[in-house]
């Protein structure tokens, strides 16, 4: 009986939980206290996806308080890709230092992939962060890949209907909106189970009724 | 002194075609009648060529063969610039023709960490600019290419070891064929043993300049190069031995280029920040392509990256004859400060290197900084701007991570504004009334709104009237 047990230990098709959770994972603090106190911040070094089903319930937010530590040091935040305008005077409110901000306008998914992967590998980048209109899981294999040797914070953006079902993106993270907070679900996580439910106030909730 | 002598055994095929291409069996025929083979590339060496073998053999072995005139005039600029390139080695290089490149390296062996680092090096850029080389060294510049020629590979640093090396070589690396003929014809094989005849007999029998050689050989007389001059401008182009529109063998013959360009900054000790290349096809059309960068570089591997992902995105002529590299203007790199934490200046140059790189592929203006600036109307408060410019700084309001780059008139329900179903007001009116000094007249109030779907908006409604609602913003 042991022997079988054994057997089965050695065996490659067992996946053990153990070992993804030993590889050290460095985390910034995301400085919003549910997430800090689930999951200790915004990993570094790993891929992080965000998908919404519509745009304006705080996705951006969640980055920024991370953002704005970045922005301390002397490299680069990559916005690629951007939907509409990254308005300078909310970043520079935020705290962020927008010199540090490098926008790059893209056309299509393989030039926003190539930016993506050439930010990632060129070290100048404190943070990465994407936004895709369609995704591959060929594409986001190679942007995990390039992540694996950084200590970059890389995310991208995607509306919920476009993500693909299987991504080899460590971290999967879903973001709703319900009145004045913004709902967040960590689908999947490396090293962990998942977690859901999630609440923080809609930064601008807070700050334009904050004393309320 | 010490020189170092570069013998290019092969420079009559390398000169029309870098060793790297894969071309078919191509071989060079010399003037003679009738014409023999010289050189070959090693595809043709495999299909078993010969050198002196006679064009028809050559023809009889395989009807594929490429065959090409020697051009003396190509090698001899070929030298021309391999000396030119070799003065980031030392202050003083010479061309030896018809095959040698002479670099005096007494004066540098330190600088580059002893003779075996740098011959090392030299070879390796030497395969990389495409070329096969044979180095020898030795006190006198004869001496070393004498050596080089009959395909040693020694570094003598005295005089007794080369005189003693030198009497041993064969008499044909000394005369023309016919001097070296009748040498032979007294029954006399090696150096040595001419030095060993009487001298008059010798300069009576085969002429002065060849006791001359030996002296200057062996040291006994002062031998005197012409230096290699800085060249003023960098302009060079490459002549394709076979058209072609594939990306990557046009690339090749760029990189060789670059080679080139950066050791002609690096003696000149500046940097580039507008080069261009200049593509010409078969019917002399000429395709130009500029390039810009923000920061003068000479980095071989940068400028290459740049040219790549430009080339990528060009349409490029159907079959390009000819590529010419220009660099159209030079400024001193900017002084590097070491810093206390290493990785600092890198992290600084990595960083430019990543917006040219970027810039070479997506367009210049699609990789931009942003900045704020103090103004009340909402889509003036904020600029495009060169990356890494300070702004100045704004008020701070409650304002939108994402604007839109144009107000987006929203539906109105009994003067409610509706965007996929009605809309909340959860905070405002912020009157927002400037720009009447520059015919931009603004007067909006400003109010955040929620969507049935729970998202944060930003819209106003244009004043006086009130009726007409825009949507903004987004607090994403």
């Amino acid at each position: 009986m042991a022997t079988a047990l054994q057997d089965i230990h050695h065996s490659p098709y067992i996946w053990r939980g153990k070992e993804i959770s030993r590889r050290n994972t460095h985390f910034i603090t995301s400085e919003i206290n549910s997430i800090d106190q689930a999951i200790g911040g915004w990993p570094l070094g790993a891929l992080i996806e965000f998908t919404s089903k519509q745009v304006g319930v705080g996705e951006l937010s969640l980055l920024t308080p991370a953002l704005r530590k970045l922005s301390q040091q002397d490299k680069w935040i990559a916005l690629i890709c951007p939907p509409y305008i990254p308005y300078a005077p909310a970043l520079s409110t935020n705290g962020i230092d927008i010199k540090k901000i490098l926008v790059i306008v893209t056309s299509n998914t393989s030039d926003t992939a190539w930016a993506m992967d050439q930010a990632i590998r060129s070290k100048s980048c404190s943070a990465v962060v994407g936004w895709f209109s369609f995704v591959t899981e060929k594409i986001l294999r190679r942007l995990q890949l390039a992540m694996d040797t950084q200590e970059t914070l890389g995310a991208y953006f995607i509306n919920t209907e476009s993500a693909p079902r299987n991504v080899p993106t460590p971290w999967r993270i879903t973001v709703d909106g319900k009145y004045d907070q913004t709902i967040i679900n960590i689908t999947k996580r490396r090293g962990g189970m998942p977690i859901s439910t999630l609440a923080t106030t809609h930064p601008a909730i807070q700050e334009c009724c904050g004393s309320v | 002194m010490l020189w170092l002598c570069l013998n290019f055994p092969k420079i009559a095929i390398e000169a029309l075609i870098p060793k790297w291409e894969d071309v078919n069996p191509t071989a060079i025929i010399d003037s003679g009648q009738p014409p023999q083979i010289i050189a070959f590339n090693k595809k043709a060496q495999k299909i078993g060529l010969q050198k002196y073998m006679s064009l028809s053999s050559a023809f009889a072995i395989s009807s594929e063969l490429q065959v090409f005139p020697r051009s003396i005039h190509k090698e001899i600029k070929h030298l021309e610039d391999i000396a030119t390139w070799a003065l980031q080695y030392s202050s003083h290089t010479s061309v030896q023709p018809p095959d040698c490149v002479l670099i005096e390296i007494g004066s540098s062996i330190k600088l580059f960490g002893g003779l075996e680092s740098l011959t090392l090096k030299i070879t390796k850029s030497i395969n990389a600019l495409g070329h096969t080389t044979i180095m020898s060294s030795a006190t006198t510049p004869l001496g070393a290419a004498w050596l080089a020629r009959s395909g040693f590979n020694v570094h003598l640093q005295s005089r007794k070891e080369l005189e003693n090396c030198i009497y041993r070589l064969p008499v044909s690396l000394i005369g023309n064929a016919q001097q070296v003929n009748s040498i032979r014809s007294f029954g006399i094989r090696t150096i040595g043993e001419i030095a060993q005849l009487p001298r008059k007999e010798v300069t009576q029998r085969l002429g002065a300049d060849l006791l001359d050689k030996i002296d200057r050989a062996i040291g006994v007389i002062p031998d005197p190069q012409p230096p290699t001059p800085i060249p003023e401008h960098f302009k060079k182009k490459l002549e394709l031995t076979v058209p072609t529109e594939d990306l990557s063998s046009i690339l090749f013959g760029i990189r060789r280029m670059v080679i080139q360009l950066e050791s002609f900054l690096s003696l000149r000790n500046t940097g580039t920040t507008h080069f261009a290349i200049h593509l010409k096809d078969e019917s002399l059309k000429t395709h130009d392509i500029r390039f810009k960068l923000s920061r003068p570089s000479r980095n071989s591997k940068h400028l290459t990256d740049l040219i790549r992902e430009r080339l990528n995105q060009e349409t490029l002529p159907s079959r390009t004859e000819s590529i010419t590299l220009e660099c159209l203007n030079e400024s001193p790199l900017s002084a590097q400060n070491f810093s206390l934490l290493p990785d600092q200046n890198q992290t600084t140059e990595d960083g430019i290197q990543l917006i040219e790189k970027l810039r070479a592929r997506l367009g210049y203006d699609n990789v931009f900084g942003i900045s704020s600036i103090p103004d009340g109307r909402p889509e003036k408060a904020w600029a495009k701007n060169i990356p890494g410019k300070q702004s100045k700084e704004n008020p701070s309001y409650l304002r939108p991570t994402w604007l839109l780059p144009k107000p987006k008139k929203l539906y109105t329900k009994d003067n409610n504004p509706l965007l996929d179903g009605p809309l909340i007001i959860i905070d405002g009116p912020e009157r927002i009334e400037t720009g009447w000094w520059d015919e931009q007249d603004t007067r909006r109030d400003y109010f955040v709104a929620r969507t049935t779907d729970h998202a944060l908006i930003w819209i106003f409604r244009e004043l006086p009237e009130g009726t007409n609602w825009f949507l903004h913003g987004i607090f994403s």
